[in-house]
């Protein structure tokens, strides 16, 4: 067999996952993925575009698309809608002055029709930095509305974490992945 | 009907990724690149050491060989031909990841997609397709990619490795289905001891960044004097290493 068959296979084989990472700026979407993907996060500067991420994870090619939060930014977010498989919404428990901004946003987001099917992920980021300020996951889902009727038909978890440490991180991408593998690649 | 300049604004990249070989010259002016798509930087890392094999941008950029070119001669194309030298490691390594970023112009660039195919003596080694989409105007974009590398057979690599620059690609850059930009590119893979030279020289001269370069041509002086001896031996190689491709 050659090469360019076995490239053919490997292709036929693969699970492709289109992951879109959203939430406002500062809340720690590219030092997610980053650190996710054993990267320096010493200097991360606001992402004026988007990053994309190729990466295999648990037999499934994810493609993780991080486009920067800024206010000037966001009016382009639906461009990146079509075929997403999952959002993961990245939320800064400690800046509690703009979770209302950040709830206005996510409902805006998920009444999309494109990312209608999208599971949605919630990560309460930055839980370990300031312990005191950071807002409980509990609570952030609330605030957020999260157990509310417009999200009573989406496929939706939180899970707190901390991009600077890793923690939760694994965690939170591996029900995401799951998530979606359960909805689309065990149906057939 | 022949890929060509002269009706470049009708390529697309479903025929290019019919393309079985390098082409002649490039199928579109650089004129064509409307949307101001400019590299910043390219870098090559190990995934799983996370060392930096390759980098090559604004703060570190690329040599241009000059040598054996007439300066009258030179016109806007040598500057969309790149030679890149690496360690035969990155034939090897089982993934490695690729960090491209680049910024646009003013102006929305909708649809954006990359096919890259690489070849080695005109027979097809590897191919990539693959779409950014939409580009925001004046973005700065990033893009990280984890390969994990099927192990290539050994009697390609030592080709590969003897004939320096006769791994060749040619880049398509597409903005919703017209092709803006094609850049081409071939490369020489440098023996690993003599990478280790690199690496010794890069230790006795300090500076990482000016090492590397001295270093590099300290590496490739190394693997030229290896390649007369071994071209016999390749020669023997490459029957073997097509067959791989049958």
């Amino acid at each position: 067999m050659g090469l360019l068959s076995i490239l053919k296979k490997v292709k036929e084989k693969e699970r492709e996952v289109r992951l879109l990472i959203l939430g406002l700026d500062n809340a720690g979407k590219t030092t997610i993925v980053k650190k996710f993907n054993g990267e320096d996060i010493t200097t991360i500067s606001p992402t004026l575009g988007f990053n994309i991420n190729t990466l295999e994870h648990k037999g499934f090619k994810l493609n993780v698309w991080d486009v920067g939060g800024q206010q000037t930014i966001r009016s382009y977010w639906r461009n990146y809608f079509e075929q997403t498989d999952g959002i993961i919404w990245v939320v800064d428990s400690a800046d509690r002055a703009r979770l209302q901004d950040c709830r206005r946003e996510l409902h805006a987001l998920l009444d999309q029709e494109k990312l209608a099917g999208a599971s949605l992920l919630v990560f309460a980021n930055k839980q370990a930095i300031d312990l005191a300020g950071a807002v409980q996951s509990a609570e952030i889902a609330e605030l957020l509305d999260l157990g509310s009727e417009r999200f009573s038909t989406r496929h939706w978890a939180i899970r707190a974490c901390s991009a600077v440490t890793g923690a939760g991180l694994a965690d939170g991408v591996d029900w995401v992945v799951d998530d979606i593998a359960s909805r689309i690649f065990m149906m057939a | 009907m022949a890929l060509s300049t002269s009706n470049w604004r009708s390529i697309t990249p479903e025929q290019v990724l019919k393309l079985t070989k390098p082409t002649a010259g490039f199928l579109c002016p650089l004129s064509a690149n409307t949307y101001g798509i400019e590299y910043l930087d390219f870098s090559i890392l190990d995934y799983s050491s996370k060392n930096v094999i390759f980098n090559v941008g604004r703060d570190n950029p690329p040599s241009i060989d000059l040598s054996g070119v007439d300066l009258a001669d030179i016109d806007e194309n040598l500057y969309r031909s790149i030679k890149y030298e690496f360690s035969e490691d990155v034939l090897r390594l089982p993934s490695i990841q690729t960090t491209l970023v680049f910024c646009v112009g003013e102006r929305e660039v909708p649809g954006f997609r990359m096919v890259e195919r690489h070849y080695f003596r005109d027979q097809l080694v590897k191919s990539f397709d693959f779409t950014f989409g939409f580009c925001i105007p004046s973005s700065t974009n990033t893009w990280d990619a984890v390969y994990s590398v099927p192990p290539m057979d050994e009697g390609l690599i030592n080709d590969m490795i003897n004939n320096p620059h006769e791994t060749k690609s040619d880049s398509f850059y597409f903005v919703d289905g017209q092709l803006v930009m094609h850049n081409k590119a071939s490369y020489k893979y440098v023996r690993e001891d003599a990478a280790q030279a690199k690496k010794s020289y890069e230790e006795r001269y300090g500076s990482k960044r000016t090492g590397a370069a001295g270093g590099a041509k300290a590496a490739s002086k190394f693997a030229d004097e290896e390649d007369i001896g071994q071209k016999a031996l390749a020669k023997q190689h490459r029957s073997s290493a097509f067959a791989a491709f049958a």
